[in-house]
């Protein structure tokens, strides 16, 4: 049987409508004035070196209850401020209130200046000073490091091939080990159909737009769906944080920047074509990469729906290193959802912090 | 108890429909033959784009003009130098980090002459045997 509106529920129907269509307006307005550029960025800090376009940054703990400062970096092709995005989604603050002083290296956004930068640039010129600038920085000889995606793979680059570092325990987030297993898409490349200088522009490097595009062609309707997510969150109550943390997440996920052609080569010929890390084939320079070599606590984190980086890619790293040494979680989330959303609040962040207390020292103060 | 709010109805029509379409279209992308046709598309714009480029390359150096090309390589070039450059210093300082005993048992042993070696030439026998003849000093 058909209900029939009454007037009163009408008129409350209407009265509905109106308030929903003025705060959709008034959100509307704001969120055109939102500064979406670098995320919001809450947790204070400092620039404590830069080099070239690479940027090393200190966020320090309010109650720093370990001497290990940890440092962090992402990949070549992601935006770093993704780590701190939101207030209460912050990875960053989220390990300073675990008690770490945490350091931020970030690769820059590269251009023309930087097309010849090779993978060595990174793991034996910026990667060995920006470690030597945290340990004066700290006081501290021992640095945790946490790497992500194709960060990690600067971060074993660096400790499988030569020892006595001053890492001395390694997160490795979403790690490629194993490129057989990588998506099909990164197949063309693989097998040589699709060469580098394919997709490298005439200034030398992998255009932004370009990693962008072929990371959101495989959902093609996410445009849309962002599109119909925004006229929802615009219904939002302000208070509550949801339209401002679409602008800045939609805005990360469409940020890329430049891959420099001369490490894109040597990133599909070393590890896509060669699996460098799995045939011991890769090098840094004229060092061997070894990962049996690493001899520090690793954490391997893996998203168990990751589908940039399946999970089959990062296990084989157990097979490398010694089992007193490794540790693994296999978390319920995607690729952006080890360092971004709920998930990353709940779970991979509680476990990188116990991990990274374990293997850390406490301070003076804390021991006294 | 609290917990999300309901969907409205909309959003719950539109969230199908996008997986009902998003999903298939996932399913035809996710596949080696979509790789292949857009690495293909790829090459075809590249291919392109170098045809374009290097016509107006050739055009201009008809005339001794230089072309955004040459620019780039000229800019590439020193990239490279600047790259050699960084690797140079990376090795230099790798080099001065190792401990001096290291660095002590790497140096190359001294020769031990042994009694019956020959002496080696002094400098001034070759200065002997190209002066003149008669033995003035040459200039």
């Amino acid at each position: 049987m058909a209900h029939t509106l009454s007037p009163g529920e009408i008129i409350a129907g209407i009265k509905r409508e109106i308030e929903t269509a003025t705060l959709r307006a008034r959100n509307g307005i704001q969120y055109l004035t939102l500064d979406k550029s670098e995320g919001l960025q809450p947790t204070p800090r400092t620039l404590v070196a830069n080099r070239d376009k690479v940027t090393l940054w200190r966020y320090a703990s309010a109650h720093k209850r370990y001497d290990e400062p940890v440092l962090v970096f992402l990949g070549l092709v992601s935006r770093s401020y993704v780590l701190d995005l939101l207030p209460g989604k912050s990875y960053i603050n989220s390990l300073c209130a675990a008690g770490f002083d945490v350091y931020l290296l970030d690769w820059g956004q590269p251009d023309a200046a930087e097309s010849e930068n090779t993978l060595e640039t990174y793991v034996d010129f910026y990667l060995p000073r920006a470690l030597k600038i945290v340990q004066r920085e700290s006081g501290c000889r021992d640095v945790n490091v946490i790497g992500y995606c194709f960060g990690a793979i600067l971060a074993l680059m660096y400790e499988a091939s030569r020892g006595n570092t001053p890492i001395s325990s390694l997160v490795l987030m979403a790690a490629p080990v194993d490129f057989r297993h990588m998506h099909v898409h990164t197949g063309p490349l693989r097998d040589g159909m699709l060469d580098p200088d394919d997709v490298i522009n005439d200034e030398g490097f992998v255009p932004a737009d370009v990693v962008r595009r072929s990371l959101s062609v495989r959902s093609p309707t996410y445009e849309i769906a962002q599109y119909v997510n925004l006229w929802d969150k615009l219904a939002s109550k302000s208070e509550s944080g949801a339209l401002e943390a679409h602008a800045m997440m939609s805005n990360w996920v469409r940020d890329h920047v430049n891959f420099p052609g001369a490490a894109f080569r040597q990133f599909v010929t070393m590890f896509l074509q060669g699996n460098g890390f799995i045939n011991g084939t890769a090098r840094a320079g004229n060092k061997k990469i070894d990962l049996s070599r690493i001899q520090v606590p690793v954490l391997s984190v893996i998203a168990d729906r990751d589908d940039l980086i399946p999970p089959k890619v990062s296990y084989p790293l157990r097979d490398f290193i010694s089992a007193d040494l490794y540790e693994e979680v296999v978390l319920k989330a995607g690729h952006v959802g080890l360092v971004l959303g709920g998930t990353a609040q709940r779970v991979t962040l509680p476990a990188i912090a116990e991990f990274l207390e374990r293997n850390s020292t406490l301070t003076a103060e804390e021991t006294a | 108890m609290t917990g999300k709010p309901d969907k409205p109805i909309w959003r719950k029509t539109f969230d199908k429909a996008e997986r009902a379409v998003g999903g298939r279209l996932e399913e035809m992308i996710d596949t080696r033959q979509f790789a292949d046709a857009m690495s293909m598309t790829a090459r075809v714009q590249k291919g392109v784009v170098n045809q374009v480029y290097g016509t107006v390359h050739r055009t201009l150096h008809l005339f001794g003009l230089s072309s955004l090309k040459d620019t780039r390589a000229i800019a590439r070039q020193l990239n490279r130098l600047e790259a050699q450059l960084r690797d140079v210093s990376a090795q230099l300082e790798a080099l001065e980090e190792q401990p001096l005993a290291t660095r002590a048992a790497q140096k190359k042993p001294t020769r031990v002459r042994a009694a019956s070696a020959q002496p080696r030439q002094p400098v001034q026998k070759l200065v002997e045997r190209t002066s003149k003849p008669d033995g003035e000093e040459e200039g």
